[in-house]
């Protein structure tokens, strides 16, 4: 009976093991799993995709999987369809071992599947063959084709593997987004410090300047971003340095930020520098994860500059703008053009005109500004085609180096050099696809500039081009400005939260959270426990209780209440040791039987069971040990009971009652 | 009579320590059972209330058989075709790219699908991520040869695929006029019920709602096995109890037997003994068990940020209490079909202690 009590203790035991550790399923057991912290379920969970190039360049880290969960039914049957790279689950992944093939598959594109072996059975199919999935929150459709199968000792034998692209018509999901990404670092534990810190960590990012290019004495703005990647609130110490041509002009301070866990702040200096030359603007910062971000400003002596048409009719009017190297007009400047001076209007504009023709020179002049020149063509009507002739004088892309996510303006220069006006086409293309067609309307030797904005382009070289002319516009990934492990963390750290397999909040698929769980499996496994003591308890003691007539015995030959308990504390050790062997053992045979039906399943995953020996040693100790005080007890509340009423009942029939009363009375 | 009075006027539950801790063990042990049933009940509401954020309006419609999809006719449906949406698709190969493209038709005369699929003759429209142009020929079945007019666009199928008129797939596919899917919308369930009759598998379209109250399902198969280990242990109760009662009463029932009461009677005492004990201790238990499932509840939606209900159902109530004295009642029969076997000689010989 005790081995019984046991044997159904080690069973309950492993299964409530096993669900503990069900929600592993989902991440298939293996590695870390890059989810979003503020999805209220798994199903709603969505990361950036971006971040599996980020984590490929990363040389401390062996495969990034980005899959997408859908779930969908066949027939009666419904079950995870999870969509891969495969070649990259299989890097991440636990192993999996293909089925037969009727070809060799690297990965899986349009509508291919893969069916794991368990799912396999329950569907009752046999690849290669062909179903139809239906989609997960709305109606949708998909035809897939099951290749074969695989097996690969992990949950993903109860899924469909199919292409990315499936899973996101299926589940909805877009393109740039992923439901989870799975990793496998080379060191776990430095890894999982990384991205869910328990601590305050920081990293600065987004050095930039007001303006590239300023003049002497004049302020301009430096500014740059501190995150708080951590867990909690912490201080962050970054030194800022100014290093200016001259050494008058160089200066560095060190700036305290104290900051919330996952909170950002911008920093922003003013800098002004009395000499010309460049000034380099350094940020850095130390600690774990130490960043330095520098920029250049180029500081100038005051200039002015001249805008002005390259060409005009001769006699025509037109305006020239008298601007600082800022950009700010100048009211005032002397203006010089054909031999007559001007004087600025406060928009620096000048209106002017010529009968000459040939190549006319503008020169601006301002006190405390270097003057400025400009040529302007004028031309002479008569001697200008009749016919509406456009031509791209200029294309330029600024900037021409820039980073991921940053804005391209492509700016395109048309000049009419005729008497007659019109609309001139231009397309404009990247990398030989149409981006769009910029659309001129020119007047009579009339010239205009129209902008275009590109964005997104992908790191690498790029051609823009507009008719005859091309520029070569790179762009760098985004990381670039700091290849180092913490440009990940800017982007995503506390965005998302990186869990190891076993603890993918599988719960939240029905809202519960894992700690509710928690809470009922300990209560069951408590009760469990509880419920396998009583049953040991009331058999020891309805052994001991049945045998009070030999301890009535032994107490009246002599034996005391310390040998009686010595007695029974022998016979409780036999009994509850053998017992609770055969138990655990019988136990461990349920458990193989339970695990290999595959009766037990959790929202499409059937658990593996298993117990570890550790546990089986508690539940041995535990046992004898209930058997020995039980018994011991029960030993107890016997050996109280005086020895005759232990040894009550006498062998042979009791003759009839003896009334003394009677026996006495005198006739 | 004379054995009915005897019986009678043996006390029950002479030993009331004794029953009173049997019934309350019984009484935990069905606590157990109650509150992970309800528990699991209410983690069904839950999953109810999440379902019902998925409106499934649309239900596919297929015939499979050996794996295939098999083709149909609109016309097996009668009038409940006017709630359909019939059509055809299958994989093919397009020329001269050897491009693996599926090609999907729409039948759809009564409006039920959103969008338009307007596909004729060899009209053939892509969706937006399928790169295909000009005259094109498919490989299938059959070969034919199309011509890329437009675009499609439809959330109901993917943006990879490519659109033919209802001919045209027929011909490519080798199915003629016939369908190898339809899309019912709206349907009763007396709808489903007869479209399946026609050996015809009727799904929702929104897998989630399904794939939800298929793991609701393997959860309260998986919480059954509580009954198990539970009742093992009543019935371990019970028998400890029936086995320590048989001894301590051996002596009277003896004298029962010996003034003629059968093996029947004393079998019956023996065992109504068991089930009164058992029913007393389940109807504590049951209290017992909700009181802690409320408990656990509580305790867990104030500690933690989610929502845990508990659905009490009379069913499951019935169920627990059921299960308990089936097995109290299976545990007392060793000792009690072993006491109605010994003779009644050997028992008037055990003479009772006093109480």
């Amino acid at each position: 009976m005790i081995a019984l009590a046991i044997t159904i203790f080690t069973a309950s035991a492993t299964v409530l093991s096993g669900l503990m550790d069900a929600p592993g399923a989902y991440a298939a057991d293996e590695g870390f799993v890059i989810s979003s912290s503020d999805a209220p379920t798994i199903f709603s969970s969505q990361v950036d995709m971006s971040m599996v190039q980020v984590l490929d360049s990363l040389g401390n880290i062996s495969g990034a999987s980005p899959e997408v969960f859908a779930f969908s039914s066949w027939g009666d049957a419904s079950f995870v369809v999870r969509g891969v790279d495969l070649q990259r689950l299989q890097d991440t992944g636990p192993t999996i071992d293909l089925g037969p093939l009727e070809e060799e598959i690297e990965s899986l594109s349009g509508g291919e599947a893969l069916v794991g072996a368990r799912l396999m059975k329950r569907l009752n199919i046999v690849p290669p063959c062909s179903i139809v999935l239906v989609g997960t929150y709305s109606s949708k459709l998909a035809f897939v084709e099951v290749l074969g199968s695989f097996s690969s000792g992990s949950p993903l034998d109860d899924e469909l593997l199919v292409s990315l692209g499936t899973a996101r018509h299926l589940s909805g999901m877009p393109e740039d987004l992923a439901s989870i990404i799975r990793v496998k670092p080379d060191d776990p534990a430095w890894f999982d410090s990384l991205l869910s810190p328990r601590v305050a960590r920081f990293v600065i990012s987004d050095l930039g300047a007001s303006r590239a290019v300023v003049e002497v004495n004049d302020t301009f703005q430096v500014m740059f971003d501190v995150r708080n990647w951590g867990g909690t609130a912490g201080t962050a110490e970054i030194a800022f340095k100014i290093d200016a041509a001259d050494p008058s002009d160089s200066w560095q301070e060190n700036i305290t930020v104290s900051l919330a866990a996952h909170e950002t702040r911008t920093v922003t200096r003013n800098v002004k520098v009395a000499h010309y030359g460049p000034v380099v603007v350094n940020a850095s910062l130390g600690g774990g994860f130490p960043v330095e971000l520098t920029k250049q400003v180029m500081v100038v002596a005051p200039y002015l500059t001249i805008l002005v048409p390259r060409e005009v009719l001769q006699g025509a009017e037109f305006d020239a703008t008298v601007v600082t190297g800022t950009g700010a007009p100048v009211m005032g400047a002397a203006v010089v053009f054909d031999g007559i001076s001007y004087v600025s209007d406060p928009d620096g504009k000048v209106r002017l005109s010529t009968d000459s023709t040939g190549n006319v020179p503008i020169t601006a002049s301002y006190e405390g500004y270097e003057s400025a020149l400009a040529i302007v063509e004028v031309l002479d009507l008569a001697s200008l085609p009749g016919e509406f002739s456009p031509r791209i004088v200029d294309l330029s892309a600024v900037p021409d180096e820039a980073v991921e996510g940053d804005t391209i303006i492509v700016s395109v220069s048309v000049t009419n050099r005729a008497s007659v006006g019109g609309t001139f086409q231009v397309p404009v293309t990247v990398d030989g696809s149409m981006l769009c067609t910029l659309s001129f309307v020119l007047g009579p030797v009339d010239q205009s500039t129209l902008s275009v904005a590109i964005e997104d382009l992908a790191p690498g070289s790029h051609f823009v081009s507009a008719g005859p002319y091309s520029v070569n516009v790179y762009i760098a990934p985004w990381y670039a400005e700091d290849p180092n492990l913490v440009q990940l963390v800017v982007r995503y750290g506390s965005s998302t939260s990186l869990s190891s397999s076993d603890s993918v909040p599988i719960y939240q698929a029905a809202k519960i959270s894992e700690g509710n769980v928690a809470v009922a499996l300990f209560s069951v496994g408590v009760v469990s426990a509880l419920l396998a003591s009583i049953a040991i308890v009331s058999v020891f003691s309805k052994e001991v209780h049945e045998s009070r007539h030999k301890l009535g015995v032994l107490r009246t030959v002599g034996a005391s209440r310390s040998s009686l308990r010595w007695i029974i504390f022998q016979q409780s050790i036999v009994v509850g040791l053998a017992g609770s062997a055969i138990g655990i053992v019988l136990g461990m045979i349920v458990v193989d039987v339970i695990s290999a039906s595959g009766v037990f399943a959790i929202f499409g995953h059937e658990f593996s069971i298993e117990l570890a020996s550790a546990p089986l040693v508690l539940i041995l100790l535990g046992s004898v040990a209930i058997s020995v005080l039980s018994a011991l007890a029960s030993a107890e509340v016997a050996a109280r009971e005086t020895t005759i009423s232990s040894i009550r009942r006498l062998p042979g029939t009791p003759g009839p009652r003896i009334d003394p009363d009677e026996l006495l009375r005198e006739d | 009579m004379f054995c009915r009075s005897m019986f009678e006027s043996l006390p029950l539950f002479r030993y009331t320590t004794r029953a009173k801790y049997t019934s309350l063990g019984i009484a935990l042990c069905t606590m157990f059972i109650v509150a992970s049933f309800l528990v699991t009940n209410g983690l069904r509401a839950s999953m109810d209330n999440l379902s019902d954020n998925f409106e499934s309006e649309m239900y596919l419609v297929t015939k499979v058989e050996d794996q295939v999809l098999q083709p149909f006719s609109d016309v097996a449906f009668g009038p409940l075709a006017q709630k359909m949406a019939f059509g055809a698709m299958g994989r093919a190969i397009a020329m001269p790219a050897e491009l693996p493209v599926y090609v999907f038709s729409v039948y759809d005369p009564y409006d039920v699908l959103p969008g338009m699929f307007p596909a004729e003759e060899a009209d053939l429209y892509v969706g937006p991520d399928l790169d295909l142009s000009g005259n094109v020929t498919l490989q299938s079945a059959a070969t034919l040869t199309g011509v890329v007019v437009g675009e499609f666009s439809s959330p109901l199928f993917p943006s990879d695929w490519l659109l033919a008129g209802r001919e045209f797939v027929g011909s490519l596919l080798m199915i003629d006029y016939r369908f190898n899917f339809a899309i019912i919308a709206n349907p009763n369930a007396s709808e489903i019920a007869s479209v399946e009759s026609g050996g015809f598998t009727v799904q929702s379209m929104v897998g989630i709602i399904g794939f939800l109250e298929s793991g609701m399902r393997e959860l309260e198969a998986d919480v059954n096995w509580i009954l198990v280990p539970s009742s093992f242990v009543v019935a371990v109760l019970a028998y400890s109890f029936i086995g320590s009662e048989v001894a301590d009463k051996r002596h009277e029932i003896g004298i029962v037997k010996t003034i003629g009461a059968g093996r029947r009677r004393v079998l019956g005492y023996l065992m109504g003994e068991s089930a009164l004990l058992s029913a007393w201790g389940a109807l504590l238990g049951l209290a017992l068990g909700t009181v802690l499932a409320y408990g656990i509840s509580t305790f867990a939606s104030v500690v933690f940020t989610s929502v845990f209900t508990v659905k009490v159902s009379e069913l499951l109530l019935a169920k627990a209490f059921a299960a308990t004295v089936a097995a109290g009642l299976l545990g007392a029969v060793i000792p009690a079909v072993r006491m109605t076997s010994s003779s009644a000689v050997q028992d008037m010989k055990e003479v009772t202690p006093s109480s």
